[in-house]
């Protein structure tokens, strides 16, 4: 990971956005430092498009307020119009301009200057697609497209650049391969970034830290790795990776479960409690006198993905890898992996969880 | 992609390069101003005309109640229900014979059957009456037939709304198809699959799914009648906005003109308040082609020739005789034959036309181009509010244009009395003004359709794009949106100035003395009957106005080729 200072390129503070009576966003606050890329997932209209729209001036704030660079451009009567944010932005269907050449498009945002052919070059260079420079957009594939769209978003050296699912128009193979080479030239050019996607495997797998937006508020902003193990809401446990949770009371820092005794973090004093287990870390073996039948399975590749009843009348989910086979309704013991401490929602809160059986599908 | 040169530029300085926070405001609000003064001058002479009505003038209304306005009021009524009826029978009954059944000719007559929009409705009027007069073709070859003495004069009602329903159909036609061409095919294809039978099917299903594009339709064309003053007065038909007419042209008493005109204002927030009702909460749109389209039934023995019959009928009554008999006298007078030969004036008022025609359509498109591109970039409530306002114009009778500018030019004329200037009356009828002013009213519309049919596809993240790399508004208009719309930019050109070619009662109304048009000349030729010279100045009408409908019509309205069907 690069490092990132701490002075905010793009700070949100407060911000709200309605259209009508629906909130697009709920008092959000995020700022995005210096040289990172922000990754901010969530489910379709979740306000992820509206926050973008609002950094680049496309949409205008009903409270809060909005900087880029330290200066006001939204908010509190400040108003700065698109053209003056210094705000690159990467549409999903990649908006380039067909009556120009790829050359002509990188250099729209460029000012007449000597220099505006190195710069263009150089953007273009950045992308590895020098030589396509007398092309139009129709004569490119989708990933030559999205590329080009990068390089034009860069080339005026934006102070940050927005990334509203760029890769979701293109195919699946071609997606991962290009989302590291994004990663490389955002990297490269030292840009910060804000990646906007409904992918959580996106999310994690490229931001530096992972904003997760619900309905139009966010739950949770901090490193992917925080965000996986130790989510703050249910809605991110179960949104974020596929998830369980298991009833069980606290007591001393342990949570008592079917299945045991779990160290768990994310609860204070003792109580009943959700604990979240997910698949990798449900530990299974056949035995006669276990505690759970083996239901369903899903193949999915590497591994099957088994659905265990417990004898509580609770699922849990289970990875197996696909070396071994558990049949259906043969009775097993199911254990889960403590090495870590696994995170844990006070129980008042339960009827808030709306934990799919499968959580939400990730489309790589 | 290998790793890329490593370049390591840094954030521009942000605060340096802004510019003053007005300035940045600024760049939006022109644009909104600019859609609010369009938005103004559409409005303020309807609005001025609907006042009158606040302010009745009981001396006028004694003296229009002595002339008949009773009488104009039912005479209106009657015909512009009779027109009504008779574009919603010919052109819905027309756009489902071609949509749903297959016949000889059929694909030919699917894009031939818009081809009476070419003819505007005077000259198929004149062109009727001289047909069907005493001493026309008509009685003279029922004379020498059956022997008899017939010697009947082609006026009143009846034949007026024939006439009208002929010239006009095709905007119900239009609508129509579009409708049959959207969503009926899967409705209708359960339907027979549930059991019902063609005829059965399309009652029950597809009738209630284009009425509202037969309500639209229907609105359209009583627009249209409701316009109309010249027409009709070769039948003797005197309605409302003939009497707007008169009143102006023989007598210029503007009090009395702007209180018929208020009455004809009536009449048009009438029907667009039965179409509001009629249509529902439906929309309809007008685009042609998506979709899949019904499965035609084939037609087999006599009723297969009977459709091409009533087809060939139509499209001959709507435009092949009126044209053949329009090129039969201009070939009189251009070769020099029989009667007045080539009349030199001809020349001089193709000229007025094509200027009057050429400078509604720039301003048209000009101002179209500012609303569009306003909503575009300034995407509030209030613009979006201003810009549909700026189109009202095509749904506000010709009449009510003509007096509204009128008014406002009288306006115009006072207040600069008031501040020493005088002008005298040429402001009022002495110049171009208040026509083109009229013109752009009662044209922005479809100048404002065809740019923004063609700003879809220029898509909103294009714009946005082009907004955040630094481009100022205007930068955006010359750079993207103008370049991507210039075939936009062509059609509403060409539909405005073949709109305003034939256009006859605003014309008739506010044009400067001594000025006149072709539609003016061929108008007052059409009232001598001297039909040699009529024909080439019609002729030229007709010929330029068919232009748009081939161009515009052929490819939209294609059906399914011959058998089988896609």
């Amino acid at each position: 990971m690069m490092p990132t200072t701490d002075a905010p390129v793009v700070e949100l503070d407060e911000v709200t956005k309605r259209y009508g009576v629906v909130s697009a966003l709920d008092r959000v606050s995020i700022a995005a430092r210096r040289g990172e890329l922000l990754a901010v997932v969530g489910p379709s209209g979740c306000g992820k498009t509206t926050l973008l729209q609002i950094i680049a001036g496309l949409t205008d704030v009903d409270a809060g307020r909005v900087t880029v660079s330290g200066r006001a451009v939204a908010g509190a009567g400040a108003w700065v119009p698109p053209e003056h944010r210094h705000v690159g932005i990467v549409f999903q269907e990649h908006a380039l301009f067909p009556h120009l050449t790829v050359a002509d498009n990188v250099g729209f945002g460029l000012p007449r200057a000597a220099d505006r052919r190195v710069r263009c070059a150089e953007a273009l260079g950045l992308v590895a697609l020098s030589h396509l420079a007398g092309r139009y957009p129709h004569e490119l594939s989708g990933g030559e497209q999205q590329r080009v769209a990068l390089a034009r978003a860069l080339a005026p050296r934006p102070a940050v650049v927005l990334l509203d699912e760029p890769f979701s128009s293109l195919d699946a193979n071609l997606r991962g391969r290009l989302r590291q080479q994004t990663v490389e030239v955002l990297r490269a050019s030292d840009a910060t970034a804000i990646f906007v996607t409904h992918d959580r495997q996106e999310a994690l797998s490229i931001g530096d830290r992972v904003a997760v937006l619900h309905d139009g508020a966010l739950e949770q902003i901090d490193r992917p790795q925080a965000v996986f193990h130790a989510p703050r809401t249910r809605f991110v446990a179960t949104f974020i990776g596929e998830a369980d949770l298991l009833a069980g009371q606290v007591r001393d820092g342990l949570a008592h479960t079917v299945v045991g005794a779990l160290p768990v973090t994310g609860v204070e004093g003792d109580g009943p409690v959700d604990v979240m287990v997910r698949p990798h870390e449900v530990v299974v073996e056949v035995a006669g006198d276990g505690n759970a039948t083996v239901g369903h399975h899903e193949f999915r590749g590497a591994y099957v993905l088994h659905t265990l009843v417990l004898d509580t009348g609770d699922e849990l989910r289970c990875d197996v890898p696909h070396t071994r086979t558990l049949d259906q309704g043969a009775r097993v013991r199911v254990r889960v992996d403590t090495s870590h401490r696994l995170a844990a929602f006070p129980a008042a809160g339960r009827r808030a969880v709306t934990a799919s059986p499968t959580g939400p599908a990730s489309r790589d | 992609m290998s790793a890329p040169p490593v370049t390591t530029p840094t954030s521009r300085p942000v605060g340096a390069a802004a510019p003053a926070r007005e300035a940045r405001r600024g760049g939006r609000r022109s644009w909104r101003v600019a859609t609010a003064v369009i938005a103004a001058l559409v409005v303020i002479p309807v609005a001025l005309v609907a006042s009158s009505v606040l302010a009745p003038d009981r001396e006028v209304w004694r003296f229009l109640w002595q002339t008949g306005l009773a009488r104009m009021v039912g005479a209106t009524v009657v015909l512009m229900v009779g027109v009504v009826v008779g574009t919603l029978v010919l052109g819905g009954g027309l756009a489902w014979l071609v949509a749903a059944h297959r016949f000889p000719g059929r694909r030919a007559f699917s894009w031939l059957l818009v081809l009476p929009m070419a003819v505007p409705s005077y000259v198929l009027a004149f062109v009727a009456v001289y047909l069907l007069d005493a001493p026309g073709p008509v009685q003279a070859a029922a004379r020498s037939l059956l022997g008899l003495d017939i010697r009947i004069a082609p006026r009143g009602m009846v034949l007026a709304v024939l006439v009208m329903s002929v010239a006009l159909y095709p905007y119900v036609y239009l609508l129509a198809r579009a409708a049959l061409s959207e969503h009926a095919a899967v409705t209708y294809g359960a339907a027979r699959t549930l059991g019902l039978g063609p005829a059965r099917a399309a009652w029950r299903v597809v009738l209630p799914l284009a009425r509202p594009s037969l309500a639209a339709g229907g609105a359209l064309v009583a627009m249209e009648t409701l316009t109309d003053f010249a027409t009709i007065q070769y039948f003797n038909v005197e309605t409302v906005s003939v009497a707007v007419y008169q009143v102006w042209n023989g007598m210029f008493d503007r009090a009395a003109a702007s209180q018929l005109a208020a009455v004809v204002l009536v009449f048009a927030v009438t029907v667009i308040a039965i179409e509001r009702t009629l249509r529902g909460r439906a929309r309809y749109d007008q685009r042609g082609g998506a979709g899949p389209r019904i499965e035609p039934v084939a037609l087999h023995g006599w009723s297969r020739w009977a459709a091409s019959g009533v087809c060939a009928l139509v499209v001959g009554v709507g435009f092949v005789v009126p044209a053949l008999r329009l090129l039969g006298w201009s070939s009189v007078s251009v070769l020099g034959g029989g009667g007045g030969g080539f009349d030199p004036r001809y020349i001089t008022y193709l000229g007025n036309s094509v200027l009057v025609a050429a400078v509604a359509a720039a301003l048209c498109v000009a101002a179209a181009a500012v609303v569009v591109n306003a909503v575009r970039l300034t995407p509030d409530r209030a613009t979006r509010g201003l810009a549909r306002l700026t189109t009202i114009g095509y749904a506000v009778p010709g009449p009510v244009v003509a007096i509204g500018m009128l008014l406002v030019l009288v306006g115009l004329d006072a207040a600069l009395d008031v501040v020493g200037i005088d002008v005298g009356a040429t402001l009022i009828t002495g110049s171009l003004l208040g026509l083109v002013a009229a013109y752009v009213i009662r044209f922005l519309a479809p100048a404002a359709n065809s740019l923004e049919a063609s700003l879809d596809k220029v898509t909103p993240a294009m714009t946005m794009s082009a907004l955040t790399l630094g481009a100022p508004p205007r930068r955006v208009v010359r750079r993207i949106h103008l370049p991507l719309i210039r075939s936009g930019v062509g059609v509403g050109l060409v539909l405005v100035a073949v709109d305003a070619l034939k256009e006859l009662p605003i014309m008739l109304l506010l044009r400067p003395f001594g000025f006149s048009t072709l539609a003016v000349w061929v108008y007052e030729l059409a009232s001598e009957s001297l039909w040699d010279i009529v024909g080439l100045p019609a002729l030229t009408i007709v010929a330029v106005a068919t232009v748009p409908v081939v161009v515009l019509f052929r490819s939209t309205l294609r059906v399914t080729a011959g058998r089988g069907g896609a």
